[in-house]
C-alpha cells in the first residue's frame, strides 16, 4: 500500500492485510547506503579518556572505545577522542503500525503509531527476530535521511497519535530518540519506546522526561540466559525497568517465551513476583511465543500449551493484565476486567474494539482500567 | 520493504530489491569461484563451504593436522628499507623474496611462491588500514606481494588487494581500483558486500567478506603489529576482524575466544595460506589509532603459515619494546591477548603459542 501521496485513511489501513507500512520513500526521501552518517552528532554520555580512548556511559556494557572503534553497537565511533553517533536523523526503518503491533495493549488502543528505527543493538538475541537490521552497522543498511522535525510532520501527517522507537534499539539512538520525543510533545503526540532496558539508570531517567510509554523486552529472568543467549545481563535491566516505573512513564512488559531455555515455571513464578512486589500487580505482561530465527533455528516455536501456563502461573501471582502474544486469535489476546470479567478490549490480530471501556473504566462495572486511554 | 506479519516481533527487514541484486550478484561471483576450482583443493574449498551454507548455524573447524612447515617464522630485517622517510619498495620485494626461498626451502623464488599458489588461483592479499597511512600495511609490501605474484605467471587481476571499506584503503594510501593490476578495493564496493550466512565465532553471528567467501580461493593475510586498547596485540588472527560486518562485537572479555573462533572458520583457516607481518613499522603503546609517540621503526617481515606462531612471537616483540620504554607488560595492565593462546589450545590448535617448539629463522640482510 504506498502512502505516497494520499493522507491515510484508517479504514483503508486497517484493511490492509499487512501490519504495518513502510514509509521511507515518503514524499521523494530516497533511501541511501553510502551516505550513511545522517546528521553526525556528539553523543551524550560518554567520558573521556587519555590516548583518545573514550568510554561510553550510555549502556551497562560501559565500552572502552580507541580512537577509530566503535563501541558494541557499532554505531556509535571515536574519532580522533571524541564520540560520535552515526545514526542520528538516519533511520533504517520506517513504519505505520497499529500500536497493538510493538505490542502496547494499554496505550492508546487501536491507534496508529509511526514508528522508526536505526541499525544497531547493544545485546545480541540469538533469535532477534530483526538481526538483520539490529546487528548491522549503519553503512550496511538502507536508511534514509529524517531529522527530528521530519518524524514529528510525517506523524502529523499520517495522523498517528504516537511515535514509537523500535524493531532494534532506541538505547543505540539515544540522541535522536530524545530530540524527537521533545518535539513530538510539543506537537500533542505521544512518544514511546520499545528497549530492551539495557541501559544505566541515569539516562533512562532522563529519556523518561520526555517519553510517554516504555515497553520493555524482559528477556528472561536469570543472568545465565542472558549472558548465554543475549550477551547482556538482567541485573541493570531490572533496575533501569524501576527507574522507568518510577518515573511515571506507562510501562508494559514482553517476556518471549524460548522453548527450553527460560520457560520453567519457577523461573516464570520468580519473575512475576519481583514484578507484583516491585512494579505492582497493574503493569501488564505479554507472554509472546517464539518462532526460530537468526542463530536459534533448531528449536520448534514454543508451544501454546507453554505459554498458557505462563499466564496461569503470573495470574496465581496477582498481575491483572496478562496477555499471551503471536497466537492468532488467543482469548488471552483481549482485556478483561480485573474486577468482573467481562471483556473490556477485544482483540482479534490487529482487529482492536474497545467497547467495553468507557473513560478508562469497564462499562459494566465501572471499575478503573489502569492505562493510557486519551 | 518487506514486512513479516508477526506481531509482538516487530520483523522489520531490508528492501527486496536490494536482496535480489545482491542474490544475483552472489550467483555471479559463485560462477566465478566455480569456474576458477580446477584442481582438488579448490573443489575441497568450495565443497566446504557448500556444506557451510546449509548448515549455517554451526561452527565447521577444519580438522587437518598443521604441518612441519607451518611451525618456522622466517624474519627478515633490513635497515635500509626506508630512506627519507621513504620505504623502499625494492628492498621490501627483496626481503620477501628472500623469506620466501628460506620458509619453503625452494631454490626460486618462483618455485617458492608456486609452493603456495597455482595460476588459476584469485589471491586476496587481506592488508589491514584502520590507522590510515602511517600505520597500516604498507603499500609497499603489498605491493611487492602482487608483483611476485605477477611475476609467477599470475594474472594481476585475479589478485585483489583488500581490507573492509574503500574509504580506509585510500587513507593508507592505496589506490582503489577495478581496472588496474592487481585489483583493491573493498568489501563495501558495490555487489560485494557481507554474504548471507550466519557463522558463529563464540556466541558471535558474524557475516563473512564475499572476497572470502565467493571471490577468493586462497588468502594472504598481511597484518601490521601492533599494540591494542581492549585485546592487548593485534596481529595475524585480529586482522580477520576486517573480513566480517560486526567486527565491534568481537571486543568483550579481550576478544577471547570470538577472534580465534573465527579464525577457526573453515573459510578462512582452509583458504590462508600464508602470513606475511608487515613489522616495518611497530606501534608498541597506544593502539590501534596511530600514535607517533609510541611508533618504532623496526624495519622486518615476519613470515610464516602459522598464524598464532606469528603473533606470538610479535606480541612478545611488542612486550620487549614496552619493558625498553618503561611501560609495564600487556599483562599487568590486563590487556594480555588471551584469546592467542586460545587459538593455539584445544579444540582449535590453529597454530604453535609454544615459541619453544617454533623454529624462528632471523635473517639481517
Amino acid at each position: 500500500m504506498s502512502l505516497m501521496n494520499d493522507k491515510l485513511n484508517r479504514r483503508k489501513f486497517m484493511g490492509c492485510i499487512a501490519c504495518s507500512i513502510f514509509v521511507a520513500n515518503v514524499q521523494g526521501q530516497q533511501s541511501h547506503r553510502g551516505k550513511w552518517e545522517g546528521d553526525l552528532k556528539e553523543a551524550m554520555w560518554y567520558t573521556k579518556l587519555n590516548l583518545k580512548k573514550v568510554r561510553c556511559d550510555l549502556c551497562p556494557r560501559k565500552c572502552v572505545v580507541d580512537d577509530r572503534e566503535r563501541g558494541f553497537c557499532g554505531v556509535r565511533e571515536n574519532r580522533d577522542g571524541v564520540y560520535y553517533t552515526l545514526v542520528y536523523s538516519n533511520p533504517c526503518a520506517v513504519h505505520i503500525d497499529p500500536i497493538e503491533k510493538k505490542p502496547f495493549f494499554h496505550f492508546l488502543p487501536a491507534s496508529l503509531s509511526f514508528s522508526i528505527a536505526t541499525a544497531g543493538c547493544n545485546i545480541e538475541c540469538a533469535y532477534c527476530q530483526n538481526w538483520e537490521i539490529s546487528q548491522r552497522r549503519p553503512e550496511q543498511t538502507d536508511n534514509v535521511y529524517l531529522p527530528p522535525k521530519r518524524v514529528v510532520d510525517l506523524a502529523k501527517h499520517y495522523e498517528c497519535k504516537s511515535i514509537a522507537f523500535t524493531y532494534t534499539e532506541p538505547v543505540v539512538f539515544y540522541e535522536y530518540m530524545v530530540d524527537t520525543a521533545k518535539l513530538a510533545r510539543r506537537a500533542g503526540i505521544r512518544a514511546l519506546m520499545i528497549t530492551n532496558a539495557f541501559i544505566e539508570p541515569k539516562p533512562m531517567r532522563e529519556a523518561c522526561k520526555v517519553l510517554d510509554g516504555v515497553k520493555v523486552d524482559l528477556k528472561a529472568f536469570s543472568e545465565e540466559f542472558y549472558k548465554k543467549i543475549c550477551r547482556g545481563q538482567l541485573k541493570p535491566v531490572l533496575r533501569a525497568i524501576e527507574v522507568i516505573k518510577s518515573s511515571n512513564v506507562w510501562l508494559e512488559l514482553v517476556v518471549l517465551i524460548v522453548p527450553g531455555l527460560n520457560d520453567s515455571p519457577d523461573e516464570i513464578r520468580q519473575m512475576c513476583n519481583w514484578i507484583k512486589a516491585n512494579l505492582g500487580k497493574d503493569v501488564p505482561i505479554h507472554f509472546s511465543r517464539f518462532i526460530p530465527m537468526y542463530k536459534l533455528r533448531n528449536l520448534p516455536p514454543t508451544p501454546v500449551k507453554t505459554l498458557e501456563r505462563c499466564h496461569e502461573i503470573a495470574k496465581e501471582v496477582g498481575l491483572r493484565y496478562v496477555y499471551i502474544g503471536n497466537v492468532f486469535g488467543h482469548p488471552a489476546e483481549s482485556t478483561y476486567c480485573p474486577n468482573c470479567g467481562s471483556i473490556v478490549i477485544q482483540r482479534l490480530g490487529y482487529k482492536t474494539s474497545a467497547s467495553g471501556l468507557k473513560d478508562g473504566r469497564c462499562a459494566k462495572c465501572k471499575f478503573a482500567i489502569a492505562g493510557v486511554w486519551a | 520493504m518487506r514486512v513479516k506479519n508477526q506481531r509482538h516481533d516487530e520483523h522489520a527487514v531490508q528492501l527486496t530489491r536490494r536482496k535480489f541484486i545482491l542474490t544475483l550478484c552472489e550467483a555471479c561471483a559463485s560462477a566465478i569461484a566455480f569456474s576458477s576450482c580446477s584442481n582438488r583443493k579448490r573443489i575441497a574449498d568450495v565443497t566446504a563451504y557448500r556444506h557451510k551454507s546449509e548448515n549455517p548455524h554451526s561452527m565447521t573447524h577444519s580438522s587437518q593436522p598443521r604441518e612441519m612447515e607451518q611451525q618456522r617464522i622466517i624474519v627478515v630485517r633490513s635497515k635500509r628499507y626506508i630512506e627519507s622517510g621513504k620505504v623502499k619498495p625494492e628492498e621490501v620485494r627483496k626481503m620477501l623474496q628472500i623469506g620466501l626461498t628460506e620458509l619453503t626451502g625452494c631454490e626460486t623464488v618462483k618455485a617458492a611462491w608456486r609452493n603456495f599458489f597455482e595460476p588459476d588461483d584469485v589471491i586476496g592479499i587481506k592488508v589491514n588500514c584502520l590507522a590510515g597511512a602511517k600505520m597500516s600495511s604498507h603499500t609497499e609490501v603489498a605491493n611487492a606481494i602482487a608483483l611476485e605474484l605477477m611475476s609467477t605467471g599470475i594474472n594481476g587481476k585475479r589478485i585483489i588487494i583488500w581490507d573492509r571499506l574503500n574509504r580506509e584503503l585510500e587513507s593508507a594510501g592505496y589506490k582503489v581500483t577495478l581496472s588496474s593490476e592487481p585489483l583493491c578495493f573493498g568489501t563495501d564496493t558495490d555487489g560485494i558486500g557481507y554474504g548471507e550466512e550466519i557463522y558463529e565465532a563464540g556466541n558471535v553471528g558474524s557475516q563473512l567478506s564475499r572476497i572470502v567467501t565467493h571471490v577468493c580461493t586462497a588468502l594472504i593475510n598481511v597484518p601490521v603489529t601492533k599494540d591494542h586498547g581492549i585485546v592487548g596485540y593485534t596481529g595475524a588472527l585480529k586482522n580477520w576482524l576486517g573480513a566480517v560486518h560486526n567486527p565491534n562485537k568481537y571486543h568483550d572479555n579481550g576478544g577471547d575466544p570470538q577472534i580465534a573462533e573465527l579464525n577457526a572458520l573453515t573459510e578462512i583457516r582452509s583458504k590462508q595460506k600464508l602470513i606475511i607481518c608487515d613489522a616495518l613499522d611497530l606501534q608498541y603503546h597506544g593502539g590501534p589509532s596511530f600514535k607517533p609517540q609510541f611508533l618504532v621503526r623496526h624495519g622486518a617481515l615476519i613470515i610464516s603459515t602459522d598464524p598464532v606462531a606469528v603473533d606470538v612471537y610479535c606480541w612478545r616483540l611488542v612486550e620487549r619494546y614496552r619493558k625498553a620504554k618503561g611501560l609495564q607488560s600487556l599483562e599487568s595492565e590486563g590487556r594480555k591477548p588471551k584469546y592467542i593462546l586460545t587459538a593455539a589450545s584445544e579444540p582449535l590448535k590453529l597454530g604453535a603459542a609454544d615459541q619453544e617448539k617454533v623454529q624462528v629463522v632471523e635473517i639481517d640482510i
